[in-house]
C-alpha cells in the first residue's frame, strides 16, 4: 500500500474547472523524453530548487512506503520500460515499442540501445529480467499490482518478453510506475543510500528531512536535463515552504499546501500558479465488518450527513474537486457521483432512525495531518448533528495510524488520502482496512483485468465503481489539487501529478 | 583542586550513566510494534519476526540496554527503525547545526542583556529604568516561536532582509551561513536576552551595594565610572555562569525554533523521528541532548570554581 | 524552551548574584505595584476561564467552513478561523488547557519536589546524594520530557501535565532544600531536636511553615513556565489534541493564515504572553513581598 506521507493534501482546482479535459492538460507538459538524444538541454548551469512537503524516509522504495521517494527518483534517476504521460496515456521510455499477444499473456518489448546506468553498466534484456522478476521481493509500494508477471524471457540483448500468469489489462500502467523501475544488479545492495538508474539525473546526495540533490546526467541517452542541478527541499510545514518561496529560498513549490496563500501568489507578478489534479482520493472510510458501520443504513447516513463542499472549503480552502465515488477525474472510468448522495441532514437523521441502532458512538481515528484534522472536525460536527456521538482519536501518521487503523482495523471511521493511482482496486481486496467484501465487485475487477481492449476495461471498472458507491464503504470527499507555484522564469513542470515521479528534466530555470 | 576535579568528573560519569538508563527505559516502552509499523499491512508474521530479529528487538531488555550502552561508548548511537542504518552521522550533523544555532542565540542574548541589564540597574527607580525593566518582563513572556513567526513575516517576507528558512553549512558558504543564521539566532536570542538582562541587572545592583564600590565612589569616581572600573568585571562573573547555564535552555529552545525555520538540527530530527515513531532515533537524540546538558553543567561548575576562588570551599 | 528558567539558575552551583536576584526587591511601594498588577492580570485570566464554563458568545467548536476566515463583525467579534469557528469563543475556552496544565503540572512538581527537598535538607550529608538524583532529572529539560512522553504515550493533556510536572520538580527540590538547611540551623529547630522531637515533627512544625513563602514564589514562576511550555507543545502538535481549543494550537493553526488573517496569530499570542507576564509579575511581587520576612528569620 502507498499512502501519502505528506503533512496535508489539500485540494485546488475550483469546482468549475474540476473536470479537466483529458487531452487539454497534456499540452505544454514535458511528456516524453524518449526521442533520440537531443541537444536542446544540457548546456544550462542553472540550479533548480523545488520545495516539497512529503519527506522521503529512505531512498529504497522497494522496502519503504511513501510517495515522496518515488516522486523524487522515478523518472529522474530511475526509468522504466514505459512511462505515463500527463493525460494518462502510456508512452515509450526504455522500451522503444512493444507488442501484446492476443491472449494478453505475453508482452514483447523492444529496448532502447546504447543506454547505460549511471555506474556504466549496460542496460539490456537481462536487466529487464532481473528487475521485473525481483518485484515479488518488494515489501512496499504494492508489489501485488504486478503479481500477474510470471517470468521474463531474454529473447536477445534488445528484446525482452514478459510472460504473465493471467491477463492483466493494467500491467502496462503499473510498469509505468515505480514497480517498473529498472535496477542494476550490481547496485542493488546500496538501494537505500546510492540509487543508480538510467535517468536524466544522477543521484547526488540526500540529507534526510532536509534536501536531496540530483545532478544532470551528461551522458544521458535521451534529451538531457535543462538544469545542471536539481534540489528537492523538504518542508514539513506548508507555511514555511511558502515563506521560502517568497523570500527566494526555493524556485518553486510542487503540490503546494499553503492553499490559503494561493490567491496572494496569484496576484503577485513575481510568481506563477498552475492548478492541476492529483491521483489522490481523500476518503472517510468506514469499518464495514465490525461495529455500527456494518449497518448499511448508517453508512448511507454518513453519505448524506456530511457536506462535502463544506469539508472541501475547510480542508482545502475550496480548491480541489468534490468527489462522491472512489475514482478521480483523470481515471478513464471516472463517473461524477458528487450528486449521488447530496447533503441532506434530514434524510440522514431518518436513516439513522431506520437503522434501529441505539449505540451511536463513533470511534473516528484521525491521522495527525492538517487536512485530516480539518476534515475530522467538520465531519464531527455534522455527524453529531444527525445523531451520532463522534469521538476523535488523533493518531500520528504514518506510524500509529498504519498500526492501529490500517493493520489492526481498530476504528469505526477514519480519514486518509489515498495518493496512489487507481486506488479503486483496493475495494477488490476484502482484507483491506475497510473490510469491504462484495463478490460481484471482485468479479467485475477480475473481468476488467482480463479485458481485451480499453472499452471493456473501462466498462467493467465503471460497473464495479457503481456498485461500490451504492454499498458506500467510505465517503469519498475530494480529489486534492496539484498546485505548482513557481517564480517567474521557471517553467516546464507537468501540470497534473499522475502518482509516479515528478520529472524535472524538462524544467528550465533562468 | 585535582581531587575536586576528579570527584566532579566521577559524579558526572555516574549521572550520565543513570540518565542513560532512564532514557532507555522510557523509550523501550513503546506503544505498538516498530517492526509491524514499518512493514505495513502486507507483511506476514514471518517478515515481522525477521525484522524484529534484525533490529534486535527480540532480545531481553537488559541485554539490549547493554548493547546500546556499549555502542554509545564506541560512538555508535544506534540503528534507525526506519532507515535501518546507523543514526550516528545524522545525529552528529544535527548536533553541530544546533550547537552553532545555540552559540549564535547566546551571542544575541548577551549583546542584548548586558547593556539592557546594566542600564536598567543604573537607572533603578527612574522612569526609563522602569521602562527597561518592563521591556525585559514583556520579552520574557513572549513565546519564542511567536517571535520567530513575527521575524519571518516582517524581516524575511515583507522586507526581504534575510532568508525565511533553511540552513547553509559554514564550510559551503560563510555568507550564506550567516544570512540563514540571523533570524533564528534573533528569535532564540531576544527572549533569552530578556531573561539574562534580569540577571545582569541584579548582579549590577548587588555590586553597587558592595563595599569596594562605595569606596570607589567615596574616592570621587562617578557612579558610572566606578561601575565600569570595578563593578562590571565582577558582575560579569555570575553573568558568565548564568550564560553557561542558559545553554541548556537554548538547546531546548532551539527545538521549537528549528521547526519554524526548517533548520536540520536536533529539534527537527527529534520531531521527525517522533512523527515516524522511530524510537531508536528519538532515543539517540534525547540521549545526546541530555548528555550535552550534563556536560555543560559540569563545565560551568568547573569554570566557576576556577573563576571565583571563594566558591571552592563552598561545596 | 524560551522561558525564564525561573529566577533560579538551573545549575547546582548557585552564583551569589543569582541568589541576589531578589535584591532589587526591597524598594518599598513599587514592589506592591508589581504584586498588584500581577494579581489583577492573573485575576483576569482566571475570570475568563470561569466564564468559559458558564457562557461563550458561540460554541467554540461549531465549524462553519463556508464562513471561514471572516473579519470581526457583530456576529463574530474577533472573526472566524480556518474552519469557520468563532475566534472569541475559542479564545475564551482556550484558557482552560493552559491553566489546567499549569495547575496540575505545578502540583505534581510540588508534591514530588518539596518532600524530596525537605528530605535532602534534613538528611545532612546524605542529602547531597538526594540532590544527585535531582541533577539527573534536571538533565531532562521539561519540554524535552514532554516531547518524549508524547512520543511514547501519545500526545494528550495528561502526558503533557505529567511530563512538565516531573520536569519542574527538581526546581522545587532545590529551593526547598536550601530553605530547609537554613531552617535547620536555627535555634528552634536545634532545640526541637534536642527535645527529642522526631524529624517528622520538625519537618511539619518548623520546616514547612518557614519555607512556605519560597515554595509559593517558585510555584508562581513555574506556573508561567508551564503555560509557555504547554503553548510550545501545542504549537509542535504534541499537546492537547483537537477539537479541544487551546491557545497554543490556535497559534499553530493560525500560521497557515498569516497572510490572510494575521490577527488570528495576534490574539492567542497576546493571551499567552499576558498570562505568562501575569504569573511572572505575581511571582516577582510575591518574592519582594515575602523576602524581607525570610531575611529577618535568617
Amino acid at each position: 500500500m502507498q499512502l501519502t506521507s505528506r503533512r496535508h493534501f489539500l485540494g485546488l482546482v475550483g469546482l468549475g474547472a474540476a473536470a479537466v479535459s483529458l487531452s487539454a492538460c497534456s499540452a505544454g507538459a514535458p511528456t516524453s523524453n524518449s526521442s533520440t538524444s537531443g541537444s536542446a538541454g544540457g548546456s544550462s548551469t542553472a540550479t533548480l530548487k523545488v520545495g516539497f512537503a512529503a519527506i522521503p524516509q529512505s531512498l529504497d522504495f522497494t522496502t519503504t512506503a511513501g510517495a515522496a521517494i518515488i516522486q523524487a527518483l522515478v523518472g529522474n534517476v530511475y526509468e522504466g520500460l514505459v512511462q505515463l504521460a500527463d493525460d494518462g496515456s502510456i508512452k515509450p521510455l526504455l522500451a522503444k515499442s512493444w507488442k501484446i499477444s492476443d491472449d494478453g499473456l505475453s508482452y514483447d518489448f523492444t529496448l532502447q540501445e546504447g543506454v547505460t546506468f549511471h555506474n556504466g553498466t549496460t542496460f539490456d534484456a537481462e536487466v529487464v529480467k532481473f528487475s521485473l522478476e525481483r518485484i515479488p521481493k518488494w515489501t512496499a509500494n504494492t508489489p501485488g499490482n504486478l503479481a500477474a508477471i510470471d517470468h521474463v524471457d531474454v529473447v536477445s540483448a534488445s528484446e525482452a518478453k514478459v510472460v504473465l500468469k493471467q491477463a492483466d489489462f493494467s500491467a502496462l500502467f503499473w510498469l509505468a510506475g515505480p514497480l517498473g523501475a529498472m535496477f542494476d544488479k550490481g547496485a542493488i545492495s546500496a538501494l537505500s543510500t546510492k540509487p543508480v538508474g538510467t535517468g536524466p539525473f544522477t543521484f547526488g546526495s540526500y540529507a534526510r528531512n532536509s534536501k536531496m540533490i540530483l545532478d544532470r546526467n551528461d551522458s544521458y541517452w535521451g534529451t538531457k536535463a535543462l538544469v545542471r542541478t536539481a534540489e528537492f527541499d523538504y518542508f514539513a510545514d506548508a507555511t514555511a515552504a511558502a515563506n521560502a518561496l517568497r523570500s527566494g529560498g526555493v524556485d518553486a513549490l510542487y503540490q503546494a499546501e499553503a492553499l490559503d496563500q494561493v490567491a496572494s501568489f496569484q496576484s503577485d507578478s513575481r510568481f506563477e500558479v498552475t492548478k492541476g489534479t492529483t491521483q489522490g482520493v481523500v476518503v472517510m472510510s468506514m469499518n464495514t465488518m465490525k461495529g455500527l458501520f456494518s449497518n448499511p443504513k448508517l453508512r448511507q447516513a454518513v453519505m448524506y450527513g456530511v457536506d462535502r463542499k463544506a469539508v472541501l472549503a475547510a480542508a482545502a480552502s475550496g480548491y480541489g474537486t468534490v468527489l462522491g465515488g472512489p475514482a478521480v477525474p483523470t481515471d478513464p472510468y471516472f463517473v461524477d457521483y458528487a450528486d449521488k448522495y447530496p447533503f441532506d441532514a434530514a434524510k440522514a437523521k431518518q436513516l439513522v432512525a431506520e437503522s434501529g441502532v441505539t449505540d451511536l458512538n463513533v470511534n473516528f481515528t484521525v491521522p495527525v495531518r492538517p487536512y485530516a484534522q480539518a476534515v475530522a472536525q467538520v465531519a464531527q460536527q455534522q455527524l453529531n448533528a444527525i445523531g451520532f456521538t463522534v469521538k476523535l482519536v488523533p493518531q500520528e501518521f504514518p506510524a500509529v495510524w498504519l498500526d492501529k487503523t490500517l493493520t489492526q482495523h481498530q476504528f469505526d471511521l477514519t480519514v486518509t488520502n489515498h495518493v496512489e493511482p487507481r486506488s479503486v482496486t483496493n475495494y477488490a481486496n476484502p482484507k483491506y482496512y475497510w473490510s469491504y467484501d462484495n463478490a460481484a465487485v471482485q468479479k467485475l475487477f477480475a473481468d476488467a483485468a482480463a479485458a481485451k481492449d480499453d472499452a471493456a476495461f473501462v466498462d467493467d471498472t465503471k460497473k464495479a465503481v457503481a456498485q461500490i458507491v451504492t454499498d458506500a464503504p467510505g465517503n469519498w470527499l475530494y480529489n486534492p489539487p496539484n498546485i505548482v507555484i513557481t517564480r517567474k522564469g521557471v517553467s516546464g513542470f507537468s501540470k497534473n501529478y499522475m502518482g509516479v515521479g515528478i520529472n524535472l528534466a524538462g524544467v528550465s530555470a533562468s | 583542586m585535582a581531587v575536586n576535579l576528579l570527584r566532579r568528573i566521577g559524579i558526572f560519569i555516574l549521572t550520565a550513566f543513570v540518565a542513560s538508563i532512564l532514557v532507555f527505559l522510557l523509550l523501550s516502552v513503546v506503544p505498538g510494534d516498530p517492526a509491524r509499523a514499518q512493514l505495513g499491512t502486507d507483511a506476514s508474521q514471518a517478515e515481522v519476526d525477521a525484522l524484529q530479529q534484525r533490529l534486535g528487538l527480540n532480545r531481553p531488555v537488559p541485554l539490549r540496554y547493554l548493547l546500546w550502552l556499549g555502542g554509545l561508548l564506541h560512538g555508535d548511537l544506534g540503528t534507525s527503525f526506519v532507515t535501518r542504518q546507523s543514526v550516528t552521522p545524522e545525529v552528529m550533523n544535527a548536533l553541530q547545526v544546533s550547537l552553532l544555532l545555540v552559540v549564535a542565540g547566546m551571542l544575541v542574548a548577551v549583546i542584548i542583556a548586558i547593556p539592557l541589564g546594566t542600564m536598567s540597574a543604573m537607572r533603578q527607580g527612574r522612569a526609563d529604568g522602569v521602562v527597561l525593566s518592563a521591556l525585559s518582563q514583556i520579552g520574557i513572556s513572549i513565546p519564542n516561536f511567536l517571535m520567530a513567526l513575527l521575524l519571518v513575516v516582517v524581516l524575511a517576507v515583507r522586507w526581504g532582509v534575510a532568508p525565511a528558512s533553511g540552513w547553509v553549512a559554514p564550510a559551503i558558504s560563510p555568507g550564506g551561513f550567516l544570512a540563514h543564521l540571523i533570524l533564528p539566532a534573533l528569535a532564540l536570542g531576544i527572549v533569552r536576552g530578556a531573561i539574562l538582562s534580569r540577571y545582569t541587572r541584579s548582579a549590577v545592583l548587588d555590586i553597587q551595594r558592595d563595599d569596594f564600590m562605595r569606596t570607589a565612589r567615596a574616592k570621587g569616581l562617578t557612579s558610572g565610572r566606578a561601575l565600569w572600573r570595578h563593578g562590571l568585571r565582577n558582575a560579569l562573573i555570575p553573568v558568565v555562569t548564568v550564560t553557561g547555564v542558559e545553554f541548556s535552555g537554548l538547546l531546548v529552545g532551539a527545538v521549537v525554533i528549528e521547526t519554524v525555520f526548517v533548520i536540520p538540527g536536533l529539534g527537527s530530527l527529534l520531531l521527525q523521528s517522533v512523527a515516524n515513531r522511530d524510537m531508536a532515533e528519538v532515543q539517540a537524540v534525547v540521549m545526546v541532548i541530555v548528555f550535552m546538558v550534563l556536560l555543560i553543567n559540569l563545565l560551568v561548575d568547573l569554570a566557576y570554581t576556577i573563576i571565583d576562588p571563594r566558591l571552592r570551599s563552598a561545596r | 524552551m524560551s522561558a525564564p528558567t525561573s529566577s533560579e539558575p538551573t545549575s547546582t552551583a548557585r552564583p551569589p548574584a543569582a541568589a541576589a536576584a531578589t535584591a532589587p526587591a526591597r524598594r518599598g511601594g513599587r514592589l506592591n505595584a508589581m504584586l498588584i498588577t500581577g494579581a489583577v492580570m492573573v485575576g483576569v485570566v482566571v475570570l475568563i476561564c470561569i466564564v468559559s464554563f458558564l457562557w461563550t458568545p458561540m460554541s467554540p467548536v461549531a465549524t462553519d467552513p463556508i464562513d471561514r476566515l471572516q473579519a470581526g463583525s457583530a456576529a463574530h467579534w474577533l472573526g472566524t478561523d480556518g474552519l469557520g469557528r468563532d475566534v472569541t469563543s475559542q479564545l475564551i475556552v482556550g484558557s482552560r488547557i493552559p491553566l489546567l496544565v499549569g495547575v496540575v503540572a505545578v502540583l505534581i512538581a510540588l508534591l514530588l519536589g518539596v518532600p524530596w527537598g525537605i528530605l535532602a535538607g534534613m538528611a545532612g550529608r546524605p542529602g547531597q546524594w538526594c540532590m544527585r538524583w535531582n541533577d539527573i532529572v534536571q538533565a531532562f529539560p521539561p519540554l524535552l520530557l514532554a516531547v518524549v512522553f508524547a512520543a511514547v504515550f501519545g500526545a494528550s493533556t495528561w502526558s503533557a501535565m505529567l511530563a512538565l510536572g516531573i520536569g519542574f520538580a527538581p526546581g522545587f527540590a532545590r529551593v526547598t532544600r536550601s530553605g530547609t538547611i537554613q531552617v535547620m540551623s536555627r535555634e528552634y529547630a536545634v532545640a526541637a531536636r534536642a527535645a527529642g522531637r522526631g524529624p517528622l515533627f520538625t519537618a511539619i512544625h518548623h520546616v514547612v511553615p518557614n519555607i512556605r513563602s519560597i515554595v509559593i514564589v517558585q510555584a508562581t514562576v513555574t506556573f508561567a513556565l508551564a503555560v509557555l511550555s504547554e503553548a510550545a507543545l501545542s504549537f509542535l502538535g504534541l499537546g492537547t489534541p483537537a477539537p479541544t481549543p487551546s491557545w497554543g494550537r490556535m497559534l499553530q493553526e493560525a500560521q497557515a493564515y498569516i497572510y490572510n488573517r494575521p490577527t488570528l496569530i495576534l490574539w492567542p499570542g497576546v493571551a499567552i504572553a499576558w498570562t505568562v507576564l501575569a504569573f511572572n509579575l505575581l511571582g516577582d511581587g510575591l518574592r519582594d513581598q515575602l523576602d524581607p520576612r525570610m531575611k529577618e528569620r535568617r
